[in-house]
Protein backbone atom coordinates (compact mmCIF):
# COMPACT_ATOMS: atom_id res chain seq x y z
CA UNK A 1 0.00 0.00 0.00
CA UNK A 2 0.84 3.50 -0.51
CA UNK A 3 1.71 6.17 1.98
CA UNK A 4 -1.44 8.26 1.95
CA UNK A 5 -2.97 4.55 1.53
CA UNK A 6 -1.51 3.85 5.01
CA UNK A 7 -2.45 6.85 6.98
CA UNK A 8 -6.25 6.82 5.42
CA UNK A 9 -6.23 3.44 6.76
CA UNK A 10 -5.03 4.61 9.95
CA UNK A 11 -7.29 7.59 10.46
CA UNK A 12 -10.19 5.48 9.53
CA UNK A 13 -9.45 2.92 12.58
CA UNK A 14 -9.06 6.21 14.74
CA UNK A 15 -12.12 7.09 13.90
CA UNK A 16 -14.00 3.53 14.26
CA UNK A 17 -11.65 3.38 17.71
CA UNK A 18 -12.59 7.01 18.90
CA UNK A 19 -16.45 6.98 17.70
CA UNK A 20 -17.92 5.08 21.22
CA UNK A 21 -16.06 7.03 23.26
CA UNK A 22 -15.74 10.49 22.16
CA UNK A 23 -19.61 10.10 20.66
CA UNK A 24 -20.16 9.45 24.71
CA UNK A 25 -18.29 12.63 25.68
CA UNK A 26 -20.37 14.71 23.11
CA UNK A 27 -23.77 13.46 23.93
CA UNK A 28 -23.16 13.43 27.76
CA UNK A 29 -20.78 16.19 28.32
CA UNK A 30 -20.81 19.10 25.45
CA UNK A 31 -24.41 18.90 24.59
CA UNK A 32 -25.60 19.35 27.89
CA UNK A 33 -23.03 22.38 28.74
CA UNK A 34 -24.25 23.74 25.04
CA UNK A 35 -28.34 23.25 26.33
CA UNK A 36 -27.28 24.58 29.63
CA UNK A 37 -26.43 27.89 27.96
CA UNK A 38 -29.33 27.95 25.81
CA UNK A 39 -31.85 26.40 28.73
CA UNK A 40 -30.40 29.49 31.10
CA UNK A 41 -32.29 32.22 28.50
CA UNK A 42 -35.65 30.67 29.23
CA UNK A 43 -38.16 29.87 31.46
CA UNK A 44 -38.91 26.16 31.66
CA UNK A 45 -40.73 23.52 34.01
CA UNK A 46 -40.02 20.46 32.27
CA UNK A 47 -43.99 19.72 31.78
CA UNK A 48 -44.69 22.74 29.43
CA UNK A 49 -42.83 23.92 26.68
CA UNK A 50 -39.84 26.19 27.64
CA UNK A 51 -40.21 30.45 27.09
CA UNK A 52 -37.95 32.29 26.02
CA UNK A 53 -36.90 35.27 28.30
CA UNK A 54 -33.56 36.58 27.07
CA UNK A 55 -31.41 37.32 30.42
CA UNK A 56 -33.99 38.15 32.65
CA UNK A 57 -32.69 34.86 34.67
CA UNK A 58 -29.42 36.76 35.05
CA UNK A 59 -30.54 39.89 35.92
CA UNK A 60 -32.80 38.01 38.75
CA UNK A 61 -29.63 36.80 39.99
CA UNK A 62 -28.27 39.67 40.87
CA UNK A 63 -30.51 40.62 42.96
CA UNK A 64 -31.34 36.77 44.83
CA UNK A 65 -29.77 36.95 47.81
CA UNK A 66 -30.31 33.57 48.56
CA UNK A 67 -27.76 32.96 45.55
CA UNK A 68 -25.54 35.36 47.14
CA UNK A 69 -25.78 33.71 49.64
CA UNK A 70 -24.88 30.09 48.29
CA UNK A 71 -21.51 32.17 46.60
CA UNK A 72 -20.62 33.58 50.10
CA UNK A 73 -21.04 30.36 52.00
CA UNK A 74 -19.35 28.09 48.95
CA UNK A 75 -16.21 30.27 48.93
CA UNK A 76 -15.87 30.71 52.87
CA UNK A 77 -16.07 26.89 53.18
CA UNK A 78 -13.40 26.56 50.91
CA UNK A 79 -11.31 28.84 52.32
CA UNK A 80 -11.68 27.04 55.44
CA UNK A 81 -11.01 24.03 54.30
CA UNK A 82 -8.25 24.50 51.23
CA UNK A 83 -5.13 25.61 53.29
CA UNK A 84 -6.09 23.67 56.50
CA UNK A 85 -6.34 20.65 54.48
CA UNK A 86 -3.12 20.75 52.25
CA UNK A 87 -1.06 21.40 55.29
CA UNK A 88 -2.03 18.50 56.97
CA UNK A 89 -1.68 16.51 53.99
CA UNK A 90 1.99 18.01 53.54
CA UNK A 91 2.93 16.92 57.15
CA UNK A 92 1.30 13.71 57.05
CA UNK A 93 3.11 12.99 53.73
CA UNK A 94 6.25 14.08 55.14
CA UNK A 95 6.05 11.97 57.86
CA UNK A 96 4.68 8.99 55.83
CA UNK A 97 7.61 9.45 53.73
CA UNK A 98 10.74 8.99 55.49
CA UNK A 99 11.50 5.35 55.91
CA UNK A 100 9.81 3.94 58.72
CA UNK A 101 8.10 0.14 58.98
CA UNK A 102 4.23 0.08 58.53
CA UNK A 103 4.14 2.86 55.84
CA UNK A 104 1.33 1.11 53.65
CA UNK A 105 -0.89 0.04 56.92
CA UNK A 106 -0.88 4.14 57.54
CA UNK A 107 -1.38 5.10 54.42
CA UNK A 108 -4.48 2.74 54.20
CA UNK A 109 -5.77 3.78 57.32
CA UNK A 110 -5.11 7.46 56.13
CA UNK A 111 -7.00 7.10 52.91
CA UNK A 112 -10.25 5.01 54.28
CA UNK A 113 -12.61 8.10 55.00
CA UNK A 114 -12.02 9.18 51.40
CA UNK A 115 -13.05 5.71 50.33
CA UNK A 116 -16.18 5.79 52.27
CA UNK A 117 -19.24 7.37 50.67
CA UNK A 118 -20.30 10.68 50.96
CA UNK A 119 -23.98 9.60 51.99
CA UNK A 120 -22.34 6.64 54.52
CA UNK A 121 -20.02 9.86 55.90
CA UNK A 122 -22.18 12.01 56.15
CA UNK A 123 -24.82 10.04 58.46
CA UNK A 124 -21.97 8.93 60.32
CA UNK A 125 -20.74 12.78 61.20
CA UNK A 126 -24.61 13.86 61.61
CA UNK A 127 -24.82 10.67 64.65
CA UNK A 128 -21.62 12.34 65.77
CA UNK A 129 -22.88 15.64 66.04
CA UNK A 130 -25.83 15.06 67.65
CA UNK A 131 -26.68 17.47 70.37
CA UNK A 132 -27.81 14.99 72.86
CA UNK A 133 -26.36 11.70 71.99
CA UNK A 134 -23.34 12.66 70.19
CA UNK A 135 -20.11 11.73 70.99
CA UNK A 136 -18.75 15.10 70.27
CA UNK A 137 -21.05 16.83 73.66
CA UNK A 138 -20.58 13.86 75.50
CA UNK A 139 -16.99 14.24 75.35
CA UNK A 140 -17.05 17.91 75.98
CA UNK A 141 -19.41 17.03 78.78
CA UNK A 142 -16.72 14.83 80.12
CA UNK A 143 -14.00 17.57 80.39
CA UNK A 144 -17.21 20.06 81.70
CA UNK A 145 -17.79 21.99 78.73
CA UNK A 146 -21.07 23.00 78.01
CA UNK A 147 -22.97 20.97 75.09
CA UNK A 148 -23.08 22.69 71.71
CA UNK A 149 -25.66 22.70 69.12
CA UNK A 150 -23.56 21.95 66.51
CA UNK A 151 -25.33 21.69 63.26
CA UNK A 152 -28.18 23.33 64.64
CA UNK A 153 -26.03 26.70 64.79
CA UNK A 154 -25.60 28.98 62.05
CA UNK A 155 -22.51 30.02 63.04
CA UNK A 156 -21.38 26.15 63.85
CA UNK A 157 -22.28 24.67 60.97
CA UNK A 158 -20.57 25.71 58.03
CA UNK A 159 -17.40 24.86 60.69
CA UNK A 160 -18.46 21.62 61.49
CA UNK A 161 -18.77 20.37 58.23
CA UNK A 162 -15.55 22.29 57.23
CA UNK A 163 -13.83 19.64 59.93
CA UNK A 164 -15.52 16.60 58.61
CA UNK A 165 -14.28 17.63 55.13
CA UNK A 166 -10.93 17.96 55.77
CA UNK A 167 -10.76 14.89 57.91
CA UNK A 168 -12.54 13.19 54.92
CA UNK A 169 -10.60 13.92 52.18
CA UNK A 170 -7.07 14.60 53.39
CA UNK A 171 -5.81 10.68 53.08
CA UNK A 172 -6.39 11.40 49.47
CA UNK A 173 -4.44 14.77 49.05
CA UNK A 174 -2.02 13.24 51.42
CA UNK A 175 -1.42 10.45 48.75
CA UNK A 176 -0.45 12.84 45.56
CA UNK A 177 1.61 14.85 47.88
CA UNK A 178 3.92 11.36 49.06
CA UNK A 179 4.25 10.70 45.18
CA UNK A 180 5.73 14.08 44.38
CA UNK A 181 7.60 13.76 47.41
CA UNK A 182 9.53 10.29 46.11
CA UNK A 183 9.90 11.77 43.08
CA UNK A 184 11.92 14.09 44.23
CA UNK A 185 15.79 12.62 43.06
CA UNK A 186 17.52 11.13 45.89
CA UNK A 187 20.75 13.21 44.35
CA UNK A 188 19.71 16.34 45.48
CA UNK A 189 19.44 16.07 49.39
CA UNK A 190 22.62 13.56 48.89
CA UNK A 191 24.49 17.17 47.13
CA UNK A 192 22.66 19.52 49.86
CA UNK A 193 24.26 17.03 52.75
CA UNK A 194 27.85 17.13 51.09
CA UNK A 195 27.33 21.45 51.72
CA UNK A 196 26.04 20.67 55.68
CA UNK A 197 22.96 21.46 55.19
CA UNK A 198 20.16 20.18 58.12
CA UNK A 199 16.79 18.96 58.09
CA UNK A 200 15.31 22.33 57.83
CA UNK A 201 17.21 23.50 54.88
CA UNK A 202 17.02 20.50 52.93
CA UNK A 203 13.37 20.98 53.18
CA UNK A 204 12.78 24.53 52.55
CA UNK A 205 15.64 24.72 49.91
CA UNK A 206 14.85 21.31 48.10
CA UNK A 207 11.95 19.63 49.21
CA UNK A 208 10.07 22.76 48.91
CA UNK A 209 10.47 24.09 45.66
CA UNK A 210 10.22 20.80 44.34
CA UNK A 211 6.61 20.24 45.09
CA UNK A 212 4.85 23.52 43.63
CA UNK A 213 3.99 21.60 40.78
CA UNK A 214 2.19 19.50 42.92
CA UNK A 215 0.93 21.96 45.09
CA UNK A 216 -0.09 24.12 42.69
CA UNK A 217 -1.78 20.82 41.26
CA UNK A 218 -3.39 20.24 44.69
CA UNK A 219 -4.36 24.31 45.35
CA UNK A 220 -6.41 24.06 42.52
CA UNK A 221 -7.99 20.66 42.37
CA UNK A 222 -8.89 20.93 45.98
CA UNK A 223 -10.58 24.24 45.77
CA UNK A 224 -12.59 23.16 42.47
CA UNK A 225 -13.85 19.88 44.16
CA UNK A 226 -14.52 21.94 47.30
CA UNK A 227 -16.91 24.59 45.63
CA UNK A 228 -18.98 21.64 44.05
CA UNK A 229 -19.92 19.63 47.17
CA UNK A 230 -23.43 19.01 47.76
CA UNK A 231 -24.53 15.49 49.02
CA UNK A 232 -23.06 16.75 52.98
CA UNK A 233 -25.23 19.63 52.55
CA UNK A 234 -28.39 17.99 51.62
CA UNK A 235 -28.15 15.30 53.63
CA UNK A 236 -26.92 16.89 56.88
CA UNK A 237 -28.57 20.21 56.53
CA UNK A 238 -30.46 21.08 53.72
CA UNK A 239 -28.60 24.36 53.50
CA UNK A 240 -29.58 25.36 56.75
CA UNK A 241 -29.87 26.80 59.41
CA UNK A 242 -31.13 30.09 58.38
CA UNK A 243 -28.85 29.09 55.08
CA UNK A 244 -25.69 29.17 57.03
CA UNK A 245 -24.87 26.23 54.79
CA UNK A 246 -26.51 26.72 51.68
CA UNK A 247 -23.80 26.03 49.17
CA UNK A 248 -23.96 27.12 45.37
CA UNK A 249 -24.53 23.42 44.03
CA UNK A 250 -27.25 22.73 46.74
CA UNK A 251 -28.75 26.01 45.35
CA UNK A 252 -28.88 24.30 41.70
CA UNK A 253 -30.70 21.93 43.07
CA UNK A 254 -33.26 23.43 44.85
CA UNK A 255 -34.56 26.02 42.24
CA UNK A 256 -34.45 22.86 39.61
CA UNK A 257 -35.61 20.01 41.23
CA UNK A 258 -37.29 21.05 44.24
CA UNK A 259 -38.56 24.58 42.62
CA UNK A 260 -38.99 23.51 39.25
CA UNK A 261 -37.11 26.68 37.69
CA UNK A 262 -35.34 24.86 35.54
CA UNK A 263 -34.12 27.80 33.02
CA UNK A 264 -33.27 29.95 36.23
CA UNK A 265 -31.31 26.51 37.98
CA UNK A 266 -29.35 26.46 34.04
CA UNK A 267 -28.62 30.15 34.73
CA UNK A 268 -26.70 29.16 37.95
CA UNK A 269 -25.25 26.58 36.60
CA UNK A 270 -23.92 28.98 34.12
CA UNK A 271 -22.45 30.92 36.59
CA UNK A 272 -20.71 28.23 38.27
CA UNK A 273 -19.45 26.97 35.36
CA UNK A 274 -17.98 30.08 34.26
CA UNK A 275 -16.30 30.34 37.89
CA UNK A 276 -14.21 26.82 37.52
CA UNK A 277 -13.19 27.73 34.09
CA UNK A 278 -12.12 31.28 35.87
CA UNK A 279 -10.21 29.12 38.68
CA UNK A 280 -9.18 26.56 35.79
CA UNK A 281 -7.34 29.43 33.38
CA UNK A 282 -5.94 31.35 36.80
CA UNK A 283 -3.95 27.82 37.41
CA UNK A 284 -2.73 27.16 33.73
CA UNK A 285 -1.88 30.80 33.65
CA UNK A 286 0.62 30.32 36.87
CA UNK A 287 1.84 27.02 35.44
CA UNK A 288 3.01 28.40 32.38
CA UNK A 289 5.03 31.31 34.18
CA UNK A 290 6.21 28.99 36.40
CA UNK A 291 7.62 27.11 33.94
CA UNK B 1 24.68 7.83 72.33
CA UNK B 2 22.98 10.77 72.88
CA UNK B 3 22.70 11.10 68.98
CA UNK B 4 21.14 7.25 68.91
CA UNK B 5 18.75 8.34 71.98
CA UNK B 6 17.82 11.24 69.85
CA UNK B 7 17.61 9.07 66.76
CA UNK B 8 14.99 7.00 69.11
CA UNK B 9 13.37 9.52 70.39
CA UNK B 10 12.18 11.50 67.09
CA UNK B 11 11.10 7.52 65.89
CA UNK B 12 9.13 7.54 68.80
CA UNK B 13 7.67 11.12 68.25
CA UNK B 14 6.35 10.02 64.79
CA UNK B 15 4.74 6.99 65.30
CA UNK B 16 2.69 8.20 68.25
CA UNK B 17 2.12 11.19 65.77
CA UNK B 18 1.29 8.56 62.81
CA UNK B 19 -0.73 6.43 65.34
CA UNK B 20 -3.32 9.46 66.78
CA UNK B 21 -4.05 10.97 63.44
CA UNK B 22 -4.52 6.90 62.55
CA UNK B 23 -6.80 6.41 65.68
CA UNK B 24 -8.61 9.68 64.27
CA UNK B 25 -9.56 7.89 60.99
CA UNK B 26 -10.83 4.94 62.61
CA UNK B 27 -12.30 5.41 65.47
CA UNK B 28 -15.49 7.19 63.72
CA UNK B 29 -15.87 4.15 62.06
CA UNK B 30 -15.65 1.79 64.70
CA UNK B 31 -18.25 4.15 66.59
CA UNK B 32 -21.01 3.67 63.78
CA UNK B 33 -20.44 -0.03 63.60
CA UNK B 34 -20.85 0.02 67.52
CA UNK B 35 -23.85 2.09 67.15
CA UNK B 36 -25.55 -0.30 64.74
CA UNK B 37 -25.16 -3.33 66.97
CA UNK B 38 -27.08 -1.50 69.77
CA UNK B 39 -30.46 -1.73 70.77
CA UNK B 40 -32.35 1.61 70.61
CA UNK B 41 -31.93 1.38 74.89
CA UNK B 42 -28.56 1.87 74.57
CA UNK B 43 -28.00 3.99 71.71
CA UNK B 44 -29.95 6.68 73.81
CA UNK B 45 -28.30 5.25 76.78
CA UNK B 46 -25.97 8.04 79.40
CA UNK B 47 -23.36 7.90 79.48
CA UNK B 48 -22.22 6.67 76.21
CA UNK B 49 -22.12 2.98 76.33
CA UNK B 50 -18.48 1.82 74.15
CA UNK B 51 -19.54 -1.51 73.16
CA UNK B 52 -23.00 -2.51 73.08
CA UNK B 53 -23.81 -3.93 76.41
CA UNK B 54 -26.58 -7.01 76.66
CA UNK B 55 -25.59 -8.70 73.24
CA UNK B 56 -24.30 -7.61 69.47
CA UNK B 57 -27.71 -7.40 68.26
CA UNK B 58 -26.95 -8.11 64.55
CA UNK B 59 -30.95 -7.91 64.16
CA UNK B 60 -30.42 -4.00 62.87
CA UNK B 61 -28.91 -5.30 59.68
CA UNK B 62 -31.44 -7.81 58.78
CA UNK B 63 -34.59 -5.22 59.51
CA UNK B 64 -32.91 -2.24 57.38
CA UNK B 65 -31.99 -4.60 55.15
CA UNK B 66 -35.88 -5.39 54.15
CA UNK B 67 -36.94 -2.39 55.10
CA UNK B 68 -35.22 -1.00 52.52
CA UNK B 69 -35.75 -3.77 49.83
CA UNK B 70 -31.79 -4.18 49.94
CA UNK B 71 -31.89 -7.45 47.89
CA UNK B 72 -33.32 -5.36 44.64
CA UNK B 73 -31.16 -2.12 45.92
CA UNK B 74 -28.16 -3.70 45.48
CA UNK B 75 -28.79 -5.33 42.21
CA UNK B 76 -29.68 -1.98 41.07
CA UNK B 77 -26.47 -0.61 42.24
CA UNK B 78 -24.43 -3.27 41.63
CA UNK B 79 -25.81 -3.51 37.51
CA UNK B 80 -25.10 0.02 37.08
CA UNK B 81 -21.41 -0.16 38.60
CA UNK B 82 -20.67 -3.02 36.36
CA UNK B 83 -21.88 -1.90 33.47
CA UNK B 84 -19.94 1.57 33.97
CA UNK B 85 -16.29 -0.25 35.23
CA UNK B 86 -16.99 -2.52 31.74
CA UNK B 87 -17.79 0.43 29.39
CA UNK B 88 -15.28 2.40 30.74
CA UNK B 89 -12.29 -0.28 30.90
CA UNK B 90 -13.34 -1.10 26.66
CA UNK B 91 -14.21 2.31 25.21
CA UNK B 92 -11.47 4.01 27.38
CA UNK B 93 -8.33 1.87 26.46
CA UNK B 94 -9.73 1.74 23.03
CA UNK B 95 -9.60 5.89 22.75
CA UNK B 96 -6.38 5.99 24.94
CA UNK B 97 -4.55 3.52 22.56
CA UNK B 98 -5.74 5.38 19.72
CA UNK B 99 -4.76 8.88 21.13
CA UNK B 100 -1.01 6.87 21.83
CA UNK B 101 -0.30 4.87 19.42
CA UNK B 102 -2.35 6.25 16.36
CA UNK B 103 -1.37 8.93 14.13
CA UNK B 104 -3.97 10.81 11.92
CA UNK B 105 -4.63 14.70 11.77
CA UNK B 106 -5.65 16.94 14.76
CA UNK B 107 -4.83 13.96 17.13
CA UNK B 108 -3.14 16.37 19.96
CA UNK B 109 -5.79 18.93 19.20
CA UNK B 110 -8.34 16.50 19.67
CA UNK B 111 -6.87 14.78 23.04
CA UNK B 112 -6.77 18.74 24.38
CA UNK B 113 -10.06 18.93 23.40
CA UNK B 114 -11.10 15.62 25.59
CA UNK B 115 -8.93 17.08 28.66
CA UNK B 116 -11.06 20.26 28.45
CA UNK B 117 -14.10 18.88 28.79
CA UNK B 118 -12.86 17.70 32.44
CA UNK B 119 -13.33 21.24 33.21
CA UNK B 120 -16.86 20.67 32.81
CA UNK B 121 -17.97 19.96 36.62
CA UNK B 122 -21.09 17.43 36.87
CA UNK B 123 -23.06 19.84 38.93
CA UNK B 124 -22.81 22.66 35.74
CA UNK B 125 -24.47 19.86 33.80
CA UNK B 126 -26.96 18.06 36.07
CA UNK B 127 -30.09 19.94 34.75
CA UNK B 128 -29.81 19.97 31.14
CA UNK B 129 -28.68 15.86 31.72
CA UNK B 130 -31.79 15.61 33.68
CA UNK B 131 -33.54 17.42 30.97
CA UNK B 132 -32.47 15.23 28.55
CA UNK B 133 -33.00 11.79 30.46
CA UNK B 134 -36.80 12.96 30.90
CA UNK B 135 -37.13 14.30 27.48
CA UNK B 136 -36.05 11.43 25.21
CA UNK B 137 -38.14 10.58 22.16
CA UNK B 138 -40.28 7.97 22.00
CA UNK B 139 -39.50 6.26 25.43
CA UNK B 140 -41.60 6.43 28.32
CA UNK B 141 -44.70 7.63 27.45
CA UNK B 142 -42.75 10.64 25.74
CA UNK B 143 -43.81 11.58 21.84
CA UNK B 144 -41.11 11.86 19.33
CA UNK B 145 -40.60 15.74 20.56
CA UNK B 146 -40.05 13.91 24.10
CA UNK B 147 -43.10 15.71 25.98
CA UNK B 148 -45.85 14.21 27.64
CA UNK B 149 -44.30 11.40 29.58
CA UNK B 150 -40.83 10.75 32.03
CA UNK B 151 -38.69 9.68 29.20
CA UNK B 152 -36.20 7.48 30.87
CA UNK B 153 -36.21 8.78 34.20
CA UNK B 154 -36.43 5.94 36.67
CA UNK B 155 -35.07 3.55 34.03
CA UNK B 156 -31.78 1.45 34.28
CA UNK B 157 -30.58 2.86 30.96
CA UNK B 158 -31.55 6.44 32.19
CA UNK B 159 -29.33 5.67 35.61
CA UNK B 160 -26.70 4.33 33.83
CA UNK B 161 -25.87 6.08 30.01
CA UNK B 162 -24.09 9.58 31.59
CA UNK B 163 -21.48 6.98 33.49
CA UNK B 164 -20.27 5.02 30.97
CA UNK B 165 -17.35 6.90 29.65
CA UNK B 166 -14.79 9.24 31.44
CA UNK B 167 -12.61 11.80 29.97
CA UNK B 168 -10.35 10.82 33.25
CA UNK B 169 -10.50 7.07 31.98
CA UNK B 170 -9.17 8.50 28.41
CA UNK B 171 -6.42 10.65 29.73
CA UNK B 172 -5.43 7.92 32.71
CA UNK B 173 -4.90 5.09 29.73
CA UNK B 174 -3.32 7.33 27.41
CA UNK B 175 -0.78 7.85 30.01
CA UNK B 176 -0.43 4.39 30.87
CA UNK B 177 -0.15 3.87 26.78
CA UNK B 178 2.33 6.18 26.70
CA UNK B 179 4.66 3.89 28.90
CA UNK B 180 4.84 0.98 25.90
CA UNK B 181 7.10 0.91 23.41
CA UNK B 182 5.47 2.28 19.53
CA UNK B 183 7.92 -0.50 18.33
CA UNK B 184 5.36 -3.87 19.46
CA UNK B 185 2.73 -1.96 17.01
CA UNK B 186 5.27 -1.78 14.21
CA UNK B 187 6.42 -5.17 14.80
CA UNK B 188 3.04 -6.60 15.33
CA UNK B 189 2.03 -4.96 11.45
CA UNK B 190 4.33 -6.59 9.61
CA UNK B 191 3.41 -9.41 10.67
CA UNK B 192 -0.19 -8.48 9.41
CA UNK B 193 -1.88 -7.98 12.88
CA UNK B 194 -5.29 -5.92 12.23
CA UNK B 195 -5.41 -2.87 14.44
CA UNK B 196 -7.91 -4.16 16.57
CA UNK B 197 -5.91 -7.68 16.87
CA UNK B 198 -2.84 -5.54 17.96
CA UNK B 199 -4.97 -3.20 20.48
CA UNK B 200 -6.74 -6.38 21.76
CA UNK B 201 -3.67 -8.90 22.45
CA UNK B 202 -0.50 -7.17 22.69
CA UNK B 203 -1.36 -3.88 24.34
CA UNK B 204 -4.22 -4.23 26.13
CA UNK B 205 -2.53 -7.05 28.40
CA UNK B 206 0.75 -5.07 29.07
CA UNK B 207 -1.77 -2.08 30.12
CA UNK B 208 -3.12 -4.13 33.37
CA UNK B 209 -2.06 -2.15 36.22
CA UNK B 210 -3.90 1.57 34.37
CA UNK B 211 -6.99 -1.06 33.56
CA UNK B 212 -7.11 -1.63 37.30
CA UNK B 213 -6.57 1.90 38.45
CA UNK B 214 -9.65 2.78 36.32
CA UNK B 215 -11.53 0.05 37.38
CA UNK B 216 -11.52 0.75 41.23
CA UNK B 217 -11.58 4.51 40.27
CA UNK B 218 -15.04 4.03 38.44
CA UNK B 219 -16.28 1.56 40.61
CA UNK B 220 -15.36 3.93 43.75
CA UNK B 221 -16.93 6.49 41.28
CA UNK B 222 -19.99 4.55 40.75
CA UNK B 223 -20.69 3.07 43.66
CA UNK B 224 -20.99 6.10 45.58
CA UNK B 225 -22.49 8.35 43.26
CA UNK B 226 -24.94 10.34 45.03
CA UNK B 227 -26.76 13.86 43.40
CA UNK B 228 -26.87 11.63 39.68
CA UNK B 229 -28.92 8.88 40.77
CA UNK B 230 -30.79 11.03 43.37
CA UNK B 231 -32.02 13.37 40.89
CA UNK B 232 -32.77 10.97 37.93
CA UNK B 233 -33.81 7.24 40.05
CA UNK B 234 -35.84 7.95 43.52
CA UNK B 235 -38.29 5.42 43.88
CA UNK B 236 -38.28 2.02 45.82
CA UNK B 237 -37.81 -0.05 42.73
CA UNK B 238 -35.70 2.05 41.18
CA UNK B 239 -32.93 3.57 43.22
CA UNK B 240 -28.96 3.10 44.54
CA UNK B 241 -27.77 2.50 48.18
CA UNK B 242 -26.94 5.80 48.70
CA UNK B 243 -29.90 7.22 48.09
CA UNK B 244 -31.89 4.36 49.43
CA UNK B 245 -29.70 5.11 52.46
CA UNK B 246 -30.76 8.78 51.95
CA UNK B 247 -34.10 8.34 53.07
CA UNK B 248 -34.05 7.06 56.02
CA UNK B 249 -33.20 10.96 56.75
CA UNK B 250 -36.20 12.07 55.48
CA UNK B 251 -38.13 10.31 58.39
CA UNK B 252 -39.65 12.36 61.19
CA UNK B 253 -37.76 10.56 63.68
CA UNK B 254 -34.27 8.96 62.58
CA UNK B 255 -33.48 5.51 63.43
CA UNK B 256 -29.86 5.85 64.16
CA UNK B 257 -29.51 1.88 64.07
CA UNK B 258 -30.69 1.79 60.80
CA UNK B 259 -28.90 4.63 59.49
CA UNK B 260 -25.67 3.46 60.75
CA UNK B 261 -26.02 -0.70 59.75
CA UNK B 262 -26.95 0.60 56.43
CA UNK B 263 -24.68 2.89 55.79
CA UNK B 264 -21.89 0.30 56.77
CA UNK B 265 -23.32 -2.09 54.34
CA UNK B 266 -22.85 0.25 51.70
CA UNK B 267 -19.24 1.28 52.85
CA UNK B 268 -18.58 -2.66 52.65
CA UNK B 269 -18.17 -3.57 48.82
CA UNK B 270 -16.02 -0.32 48.20
CA UNK B 271 -13.68 -1.16 51.50
CA UNK B 272 -13.31 -4.58 49.75
CA UNK B 273 -12.52 -3.28 46.28
CA UNK B 274 -10.36 -0.79 47.88
CA UNK B 275 -8.35 -3.41 50.66
CA UNK B 276 -8.08 -5.59 47.37
CA UNK B 277 -6.80 -3.48 44.68
CA UNK B 278 -4.69 -0.41 46.60
CA UNK B 279 -1.77 -0.54 45.11
CA UNK B 280 -3.55 -0.05 41.95
CA UNK B 281 -6.12 2.67 42.99
CA UNK B 282 -2.93 4.96 45.05
CA UNK B 283 -0.28 4.22 41.84
CA UNK B 284 -3.26 5.68 39.80
CA UNK B 285 -3.87 8.61 41.83
CA UNK B 286 -0.36 9.27 42.10
CA UNK B 287 -0.28 9.44 38.50
CA UNK B 288 -2.90 12.44 38.17
CA UNK B 289 -0.69 14.37 40.30
CA UNK B 290 2.53 14.13 38.40
CA UNK B 291 1.53 14.17 35.29
CA UNK B 292 0.00 17.75 36.20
Amino acid sequence: MSRTQLSRKESINAIIFLAPSLGFLLIFLIFPILASFYLSFTQYDIFSPSKWVGFRNYVQHFSDPLFWNSLRVSFYFTLGSVPARMFLALGLAVILNSQIKGISIFRSLFFLPSVASIVAISMLWLWLYNPSFGIFNFILNSFGFSSQSWLRNPQQAPFCLIIMEIWRTVGYWMIIYLAGLQEIPEQHYEAAKIDGANKWQLFLYITFPCLIPVTLFILVMSTIWTLQIFAQVYIMTQGGPANATSVVVHRIYVEAFKQMRFGYASASSIIFFFIVIFITFLYLKILRTEA
Amino acid sequence: MHKKFCGILQTAVLYIALASIGITMLAPFLWMISTSLKINSEIFSYPLLLLPKKEWDFANYVEVSNFLDFERVFLVTTIATVSAVVSNLLFCSMAGYTFSKLNFPGRDLLFLGVLATLMIPFQAIVVPLFVLIARFPLVGGNNFLGQGGSGLVNTFPGLILPQLVSAFGIFLLRQFFQTVPDELRDAAKIDGSSEFGIYWKIFLPLCRPGLAALGIFTFLGVWNNFMWPLVVANTPQMRVVQVAISSLREQYSTDWAYLMASSIMAILPVLTVFLVGQKYFIRGISITGIKA
